[in-house]
């Protein structure tokens, strides 16, 4: 092997070497931006660490992927925070007095805060409540009382429970989300493969570092996607929770109360049993 | 396990409890209303006797006012001693009744409730082969209410299967033979029917049994059954306390009838009131002798169990109905039998006292 042929693959194995540790370096960068939860600071880091002189990438072409990356990272936070959003939507629109009860309850995630709601309806603070009201009435109990207190916290336990699942997942509206989001995805995914395939075909290493930018960010908003479902399954399932326990509740309630009827009716009877009486005072078992 | 224990003993402790207690309501009930007869014709005290007897006075002075002007005339004209003195009988005997806040009518009315009330009781003492009214009917409704305690008893199995039924029914054998000795104490003599049912609870194998009523399967019933029955043992209770209640509202009535018997009407309102007086104890011993004719039958033929509602709307409506109609068809004609010869034996009274009262004047 002649020195120059070694020399010529020397001089090709720098912007190798070079470029296998602009790659750690991305990578490493790319990493800890996951941690950070911001995309947009993802691609701007990871595009900042490159130092666009090593690889004469126009300063023009640079800003242009960069942008790019944060239009895209805007429409993607955009349209996935939408669901919650939404939930919150949903209790703003306010159309009965439960409605506007619970929106004064709404934490950081946009869910009332249920504890806080069932414990201020059990402690009376929402006793002009029409429908409190009105059952009050019904039932001839015009102070109020335990049981219609409860009957309107579990009402608004089902109602964060109906509108957060309407809203999040059942509605037309969700479900346009949703496609949205899976078809956002699925482009995403498709690009990724695109890129990749692309790369292994460039020699061209502005246009690898370009793509592989491209795909760490598109990969993080597939992973910010799942995060956020993750949330919305989370909530959905707390929720679903509250209920099944509202109905464990209310089904180990209707047992005790047919079975103390049962013993109440067995009691009465009874009692009345002992209250028999003959005409001329004969009254059972007296033994004269 | 121990709570288990704690709870099954205080079940069994329990028995009949329930019933207990309501008898001893029950025996109140009855010393209340012979305290209610004795306070109610207390001719000192009793403000109501009082004011229903100053009643009576008033309407048997106007009756006299009345008879004065249409009667009286006419027998001065006709110098009658006779018809006169007739006239006089029913005011001098009125106020005899009436005098002194009624005391006579109040002892009469008395007197009248204390030979009814025997007759009444006396009837349920009779004995009929090896048992009296009273002991058949003691014997039946006793069965009938340590049952429905068996069954409120094992009610509790009632929704379990498996290993946890035969725990559950295996627990509940030392209680039901509580309650069947307590009934037993109480009744004073052995309960066949209730017996043969606990044996059965405990051998539950034994399905022979199914239709005399002391198969085990019978102990789970609905929530339905003691509503039944309640209902029925009220409308019972409700029908015997009635007609105590019907016997001293007529015996308040009497000064009243006393009152206006004075007046010239086809029937003296106080044989009125007499003959429907004693048509109450009419129904009450007709109603007792029904319903322990019955009794007796069912304890006879051991069916205190297969018949314990069928018994129950017995008491409850068809004997009442039975002994209220015997009693209104039998009370119509003692009263006219009455007001008839009444009638008769008061002109022929009158008339020979008249006679005699003229030969003297």
């Amino acid at each position: 092997m002649s020195t120059q042929t070694i020399l010529m693959k020397f001089a090709l194995t720098i912007p190798i070497m070079v470029l296998t540790l602009m790659l750690s370096s991305g990578e490493a960068q790319a990493q800890s931006s996951d941690k950070s939860n911001t995309i947009t600071t993802v691609s701007n880091s990871s595009l900042n660490n490159v130092n666009p002189s090593s690889f004469t990438v126009p300063t023009s072409q640079t800003q242009q992927i960069e942008q790019q990356i944060q239009k895209d990272s805007q429409e993607f936070l955009g349209q996935v925070k939408n669901p919650i959003d939404k939930v919150s939507g949903a209790i703003a629109k306010i159309t009965t007095q439960l409605d506007q009860m619970l929106q004064s309850f709404v934490g950081s995630l946009k869910i009332p805060d249920l504890q806080e709601v069932v414990a201020k309806i059990m402690n009376g603070n929402f006793t002009d409540n029409e429908g409190t009201k009105l059952s009050a009435t019904l039932e001839n109990k015009p102070q109020g009382s335990y049981s219609i207190q409860s009957d309107l916290a579990n009402l608004a336990q089902q109602q964060t429970a109906t509108s957060t699942a309407s809203d999040a997942t059942l509605s037309k509206a969700a479900q346009d989300r949703q496609a949205q989001m899976a078809q956002m995805v699925d482009q995403n995914v498709t690009k990724n493969i695109q890129l990749g395939e692309e790369s292994q075909n460039q020699d061209v290493t502005q246009h690898i570092m370009r793509n592989i930018s491209q795909q760490t960010a598109l990969t993080a908003q597939n992973q910010g996607v799942i995060i956020l479902q993750n949330q919305q399954a989370q909530i959905d399932r707390a929720l679903a929770n509250t209920l099944s326990a509202q109905q464990a509740k209310e089904l180990s309630e209707l047992n005790i109360t047919q079975r103390r009827q049962d013993a109440a009716a067995g009691t009465a009877s009874s009692t009345q049993a002992g209250l028999f009486q003959m005409p001329g005072g004969i009254t059972l078992g007296e033994k004269e | 396990m121990f709570a288990l224990f704690i709870a099954q003993t205080s079940t069994a402790g329990q028995a009949l409890d329930t019933l207990s207690n309501a008898i001893e309501v029950s025996q109140k009930t009855v010393e209340s209303w012979n305290l209610l007869w004795f306070n109610t014709f207390n001719t000192q005290e009793s403000a109501l006797w009082i004011a229903l007897v100053k009643l009576g006075l008033i309407l048997a002075g106007m009756s006299v006012i009345y008879l004065a002007v249409t009667s009286g005339k006419e027998i001065i004209e006709k110098q009658s001693w006779s018809e006169l003195i007739a006239m006089l009988i029913w005011p001098i005997v009125i106020l005899f009744f009436l005098s002194n806040n009624g005391k006579v009518l109040a002892e009469s009315v008395k007197f009248f409730h204390g030979i009814g009330g025997a007759q009444v009781q006396q009837i349920l003492e009779i004995q009929l082969g090896e048992m009296t009214f009273r002991s058949a009917l003691t014997d039946v409704n006793l069965t009938s209410a340590a049952k429905e305690e068996i069954e409120k008893l094992y009610s509790e199995c009632q929704g379990k299967v498996g290993e946890a039924l035969v725990e559950c029914w295996n627990d509940k054998k030392e209680a039901a033979q509580a309650i069947l000795n307590e009934a037993e104490q109480k009744n004073g003599s052995p309960l066949k029917s209730l017996q043969r049912f606990v044996e059965n609870l405990a051998n539950v194998t034994n399905v022979a049994d199914i239709a005399s009523g002391d198969f085990a399967g019978q102990v789970f019933r609905s929530t339905v059954l003691p509503i039944i029955r309640l209902i029925l043992r009220a409308v019972q209770w409700a029908f015997v306390n009635i007609l105590e209640a019907a016997l001293l509202l007529t015996a308040l009535f009497s000064p009243v009838a006393m009152g206006l018997s004075l007046l010239p009407l086809q029937g003296k309102p106080i044989w009125a009131w007499l003959v429907g007086f004693m048509s109450l104890f009419g129904i009450q011993l007709g109603y007792n002798i029904v319903v322990g004719l019955v009794a007796v039958v069912i304890v006879n033929s051991d069916a205190e169990l297969v018949t314990d509602i069928a018994f129950l709307f017995f008491l409850a409506v068809f004997a009442p109905v039975l002994a209220v109609s015997i009693a209104r068809g039998g009370g119509t004609a003692l009263y006219n039998a009455i007001a008839n010869n009444t009638k008769q034996l008061t002109d022929i009274f009158s008339n020979a006292i008249g006679v005699f009262a003229g030969k003297l004047i």
